[in-house]
């Protein structure tokens, strides 16, 4: 007597980690490969840049090889014919045997993608091995991104187990990890939401692929949510592999750009600047660069016509800018310039050009760390008090979390102080201290744009932004101004300080930007006007402007042709939500190019489905819904339903003489059954 | 269950692949303890019917039943009790003979390793050897001991002989007679092998391109095909082309012969045969092979040999 | 002296017929005592190998033709009874036989006075056991 129950779920578990330990091997490789080859160089002579450790922890195209190549074997090898037989009829049910190869395969790739980043991630670990702070949390990526390979895996079964007529229809499915990749390396910057994210994708792709493989490939005896699931990634990859299409057929072969309903600015850029005869102009400036100057009323100015004048607009300005909003850096870019996927949280690197020793802001030490480039050890630390060589960390630390610490600068801002360091000399300086009731929010020096320091440079000065006051004082530390915060400027992200060093008086700006502000909503700060107050001479608040800037704008498509390919469901979103939040209106044409286009394309569509779905006998209920995914979807809408619904072939009814479809037993039009086969005189019946 | 129900009934089954029919309309019924055997040219459709039966494939129309389950649903405790072999004898080829009836063994209730080890044991199968490495009757041996020893209450064979040696194909057919031992057990199996058939088979079922044509015990076919043998002397001749005769399976000709095998000839028929013009009609025994041979063959007056005896004759004397 | 039967696949008669026939003569030639049991079905089917249905069968046949006789227990026997056939049965059989002897004699070129020889030698030889 032979035990079933659990025993038989591990027995299909191990004999699926058995049968494709082959394919976890070849992964296993591959990860050590690439995670081997995007380590630093050992001997790096590029001094100017740090390694960037996290880097290498970005695997997801690799996760999603390995994973892809995992979940499609395990299904491949015996999914048709005598194979699948042998495979399914057992004494279990189908969603068992599913089970168990999916929880093998899933271990299988755990353990493929996993081991290596685990090694490397202890070899990195080890001090003498890289140049560069280790914290566990740089794993979390890695985290991230083998979560999201798991979504490959269930869209590898699936798009090794689904029947379909043309082989690329299968393989539709992988979209589903692609755009659940995209959104988390480019969207998403905490990594809660990126492992939500992954894990309705993985319900998703497990759903379908475990459909899929329950009804041995075929798509119409599928449960409702099977086939929703398995509907919504065969449509993602036919998203994606029409958005691809739609960019080259623009690009390469038409040659313009896209356009769609996309989020621009306008093709021609606007910013404030202080000239060097010390006043405010604004600057036109596209790809070429700047192409005209206007004064602040937006007259032209006759001086800076000429573009080799232009050239010499800002000659003799020096400025540096600080941000007033400590939230306002996170969320400004990618998420790998900051969240989970950076080092943000976790270290800044110092500027370290022309030293034999990287330096660190590590953030839980509050301390700076400097490590030697050749041996890659710690040398020591840099605290309030200076240098202490060796591991043993200094007593006294820096207080508040650095704001404001731009890379490439010497000032590090923390709230109660901000401090120079000269990494070379290896020395701390306090260079201002807050006064009482007041925090830091931000420090900036003036740059020299990595030139080097000559006689004529005019004297640089420091920033300091506290949450009262704006205080500007030479690099020596001798005050130079200390002017109130704008009020205008609420919620405004960045100050930055302008001098006019050639023009008579040297007069000075201080001119608050929106961008950056945390609590703005970021559509928003793109247009909401900067705030500058033009400094007197006696170093007292002057005048103030309040001038405007243009915003971006929703851009319709620029051609009827790529109008039509936008499904309408997307166009009633975006102009719901962009429109709404930028507030745009549309002229008559651009209102035809955003709703004429699509929508006759969408009723096209839906019409031609009607038709077809009439044609095969569509039950009312199904006919609706491919009719309504034909209008809300348009060409993605009839894409899908190709990609999905396998059509039966159609006979003539021998009753009423139409052609009525195979699978039905009834005629659709005349209701007859389908005749026996005809007898021709030698049949032998008994049973 | 009531014994009277069949073990397997199918119902208008039929299959489409693409345009064409693979399966048309298949209605027939398997009795329990009956050893049924499933017979049709290559192609004719009977693997497909069988994969339709176990629901390994979906019907475009028709429905199957086993056990009185539909194919497409059967629950595990069903299939536990239904044994089958494929045509490829699929294994996991990485296995040892050892792992397989181990694998094997754990989703059976009801496995019996005695069975498994005599039957490996029978075709000397090494526990140690990978199932990718053995023989194709080897091969059969193994996939045959991991059917048989869940001691399966039916025993689907799809082709089971093919490719075997004659010692192999004796040891198969052993298996399915130890397999008829306590009467209600059935089996039902495709087959090339017209003697094998004929030794064991209770009834038979024939495809003839996707549609049934027959399905009754093996004593009424061979009751109802019957070969007539027309003898022409003198200078009459068999007509050259021959009037409609229904159930005509196969007409043979020699020079003043004309052999004629019939499918349950009526009275008509008989009778027809009469106005042939042949001085003497007998009938003439036929053998199973024959039967069956001329059954699953185009209908009516066909053959591979030249059709112009008298030529041929002609062109012996030039020799 | 136990009975050897062995049945030849994909001749013209079938595997129910031969094994009948071969009891048949077996019995009729006396080269089965009364007492010694025929082969039980399955001891038979496996021997053959062939469907024991088939054997089951032919032992029914011979039982109603009176050839054989069930004992409870103990299997099947040679019926002790001979003589079931009707009259025109068994004259039936005998000229069918008869005539399939003759024919194959002339054709082979032997006189009838010849064949009758054959016929005599033959019926002193097996019926002097009797």
């Amino acid at each position: 007597m032979k035990m079933n129950g659990t025993g038989v779920f591990q027995a299909i578990v191990r004999k699926e980690m058995r049968e494709n330990l082959v394919w976890a091997a070849l992964g296993l490789v591959l990860m050590f490969v690439v995670l081997i080859g995007s380590l630093p160089a050992s001997d790096n002579y590029d001094r100017q840049s740090a390694p960037d450790v996290i880097r290498i922890f970005n695997i997801t195209p690799f996760a999603a090889v390995i994973a892809l190549m995992i979940g499609r074997a395990q299904i491949v090898s015996e999914n048709r014919g005598d194979k699948w037989g042998f495979l399914v009829h057992r004494p279990v049910s189908r969603s068992t045997l599913f089970w168990g190869k999916a929880i093998g395969g899933m271990a299988l790739y755990l353990g493929a993608a996993g081991f290596p980043t685990l090694c490397i991630a202890l070899w990195l670990a080890m001090p003498g091995h890289v140049a560069a702070p280790f914290d566990w949390r740089m794993t979390l990526p890695a985290v991230a991104d083998l979560i999201c390979g798991l979504v490959f895996y269930f869209a590898g079964m699936l798009t090794a187990m689904r029947n379909a007529r043309w082989y690329a229809s299968r393989t539709l499915g992988i979209g589903a990890g692609i755009i659940c990749g995209m959104v988390i390396l480019t969207q998403i910057h905490t990594l809660s939401m990126s492992l939500a994210f992954c894990a309705a994708g993985i319900c998703l792709t497990a759903i379908a692929a475990r459909g899929t493989f329950i009804s041995g490939g075929e798509y119409a005896p599928q449960s409702r949510i099977s086939r929703v699931a398995v509907g919504v990634s065969i449509a993602s990859g036919l998203a994606v592999v029409g958005y691809l299409a739609t960019v080259f057929v623009m690009n390469y072969l038409l040659e313009r750009p896209p356009g769609g309903i996309v989020l621009s600015g306008p093709s021609v850029r606007m910013r404030y600047t202080v000239s060097s005869d010390g006043t405010i102009v604004q600057t036109l400036f596209d790809e070429g660069g700047s192409i005209q100057v206007n004064d602040i009323q937006g007259n032209p100015i006759e001086k800076y016509k000429d573009a080799i004048a232009r050239k010499t607009l800002e000659s003799g300005v020096i400025e540096a800018s600080a941000s007033i909003d400590p939230d306002g850096r996170r969320g400004l870019g990618p998420p790998n310039t900051d969240g989970y996927r950076s080092t943000f949280d976790i270290y800044s690197q110092l500027e370290s050009k022309y030293s034999d020793v990287y330096w660190y802001y590590i953030q839980n030490r509050e301390l700076i760390a400097g490590y030697d480039s050749t041996s890659k050890r710690l040398v020591g630390w840099l605290g309030p008090d200076g240098f202490s060589a060796g591991n043993s960390l200094p007593a006294n630390r820096f207080h508040g979390v650095a704001q404001s610490y731009w890379h490439g600068e010497s000032l590090i801002a923390f709230t109660n102080a901000v401090y120079r360091v000269d990494v070379a000399g290896r020395r701390v300086a306090k260079v201002f201290t807050a006064p009482a009731g007041e925090s830091i929010l931000g420090a900036a020096e003036t740059s020299n744009g990595g030139m080097p320091v000559l006689p004529e440079t005019p004297p640089g000065f420091d920033v300091i932004a506290t949450t009262k006051n704006v205080y500007v004082q030479s690099l020596d530390g001798t005050p130079q101004l200390a002017v109130a915060r704008d009020p205008k400027a609420e919620g405004y992200g960045f100050v930055s300080v302008y001098k006019a060093t050639k023009a008579p008086g040297e007069p000075m700006f201080v001119l608050y930007a929106p961008e950056g502000g945390s609590k703005l909503n970021l559509f928003a700060a793109l247009a909401m006007p900067v705030q500058v107050s033009q400094i007197n001479r006696d170093r007292t608040v002057g005048m103030h402007f309040t001038l405007p800037r243009p915003g971006y704008q929703v851009r319709p498509p620029e051609m009827p042709l790529c109008a039509m390919t936008i499904p309408m469901a997307w166009t009633a979103v975006f102009e719901l939500v962009a429109n709404y939040q930028l507030n745009s209106r549309y002229s008559i044409p651009e209102m035809t190019a955003t709703w004429l286009w699509p929508g006759l394309m969408a009723l096209a569509i839906a019409a031609f489905i009607f038709a077809w779905g009439r044609r095969y006998a569509f039950a009312p209920g199904r006919l609706l819904l491919w009719t309504a995914l034909g209008l809300g979807l348009g060409p993605l809408g009839l894409a899908l339903m190709f990609s999905l619904i396998d059509w039966p072939a159609k006979e003539k009814c021998s009753t009423c003489g139409r052609m009525r479809v195979v699978t039905r037993e009834h005629c659709e039009h005349c209701s007859a059954s389908f005749p026996a086969p005809a007898p021709d005189g030698t049949e032998i019946f008994e049973l | 269950m009531n014994p009277e129900t069949p073990v397997i009934e199918t119902t208008g089954l039929t299959r489409y692949f693409g345009n064409k029919k693979a399966v048309d309309g298949v209605t027939m019924s398997v009795p329990r303890g009956s050893v049924f055997a499933f017979l049709g040219r290559n192609g004719s459709g009977k693997t497909t019917t069988i994969r339709l039966i176990l629901g390994l494939i979906e019907p475009t129309r028709g429905s199957s039943r086993i056990f009185g389950q539909d194919s497409q649903s059967l629950a595990p405790e069903i299939r536990a009790r239904v044994g089958y072999m494929s045509e490829t004898h699929s294994l996991y080829e990485w296995m040892t003979v050892r792992e397989c009836g181990a694998y094997q063994s754990r989703f059976y209730p009801r496995w019996n390793e005695k069975i498994f080890q005599s039957i490996a044991g029978h075709f000397h199968l090494d526990p140690r050897t990978k199932a990718g490495h053995l023989s194709r009757g080897e091969r059969a041996g193994l996939s045959l001991a991991m059917t048989l020893a869940p001691e399966p209450e039916l025993l689907i064979l799809d082709d089971p002989a093919l490719g075997l040696d004659p010692v192999a194909r004796r040891s198969l057919l052993e298996s399915m007679i130890y397999v008829t031992r306590g009467g209600s057990r059935t089996i039902f199996f495709s087959s090339h092998m017209l003697e094998d058939v004929e030794r064991v088979a209770d009834y038979i079922a024939i495809l003839d391109r996707s549609v049934l044509r027959a399905c009754c015990s093996v004593e009424t076919f061979r009751s109802s095909v019957r070969q007539f043998v027309l003898r022409y002397s003198g200078t009459s001749e068999p007509a050259a082309h021959l009037p409609i005769l229904r159930g005509l399976l196969h007409v043979r000709r020699a020079r003043q012969e004309l052999r004629l095998t019939i499918a349950s000839p009526d009275s008509a028929t008989l009778e027809k045969l009469q106005t042939l013009g042949a001085a003497s009609l007998e009938e003439a025994p036929i053998s199973f092979n024959e039967a069956i041979t001329g059954y699953l063959g185009d209908r009516g007056e066909q053959g591979f040999f030249l059709e112009d005896t008298a030529e041929l004759e002609s062109t012996r004397g030039m020799v | 002296m136990p009975i050897t039967i062995s049945i030849l696949p994909g001749s013209n008669v079938s595997i129910y017929r031969q094994i009948i026939d071969q009891v048949c003569a077996a019995a009729f030639a006396g080269r089965i005592h009364d007492d010694e049991p025929l082969p039980s079905v399955r001891a038979l089917a496996e021997d053959l190998l062939i469907n024991p249905n088939t054997v089951s069968r032919a032992y029914s046949e011979l039982a109603r033709e009176g050839i054989l006789e069930s004992r409870p227990g103990k299997g099947m026997f040679i019926s002790k009874r001979r003589q079931i056939y009707s009259k025109p049965e068994r004259k039936r059989r005998i000229e069918q036989s008869v005539t399939s002897l003759v024919t194959e004699g002339l054709m082979l070129g032997f006189t009838p006075e010849e064949i009758v020889e054959q016929v005599t030698l033959k019926t002193k030889e097996l019926g002097g056991s009797r």
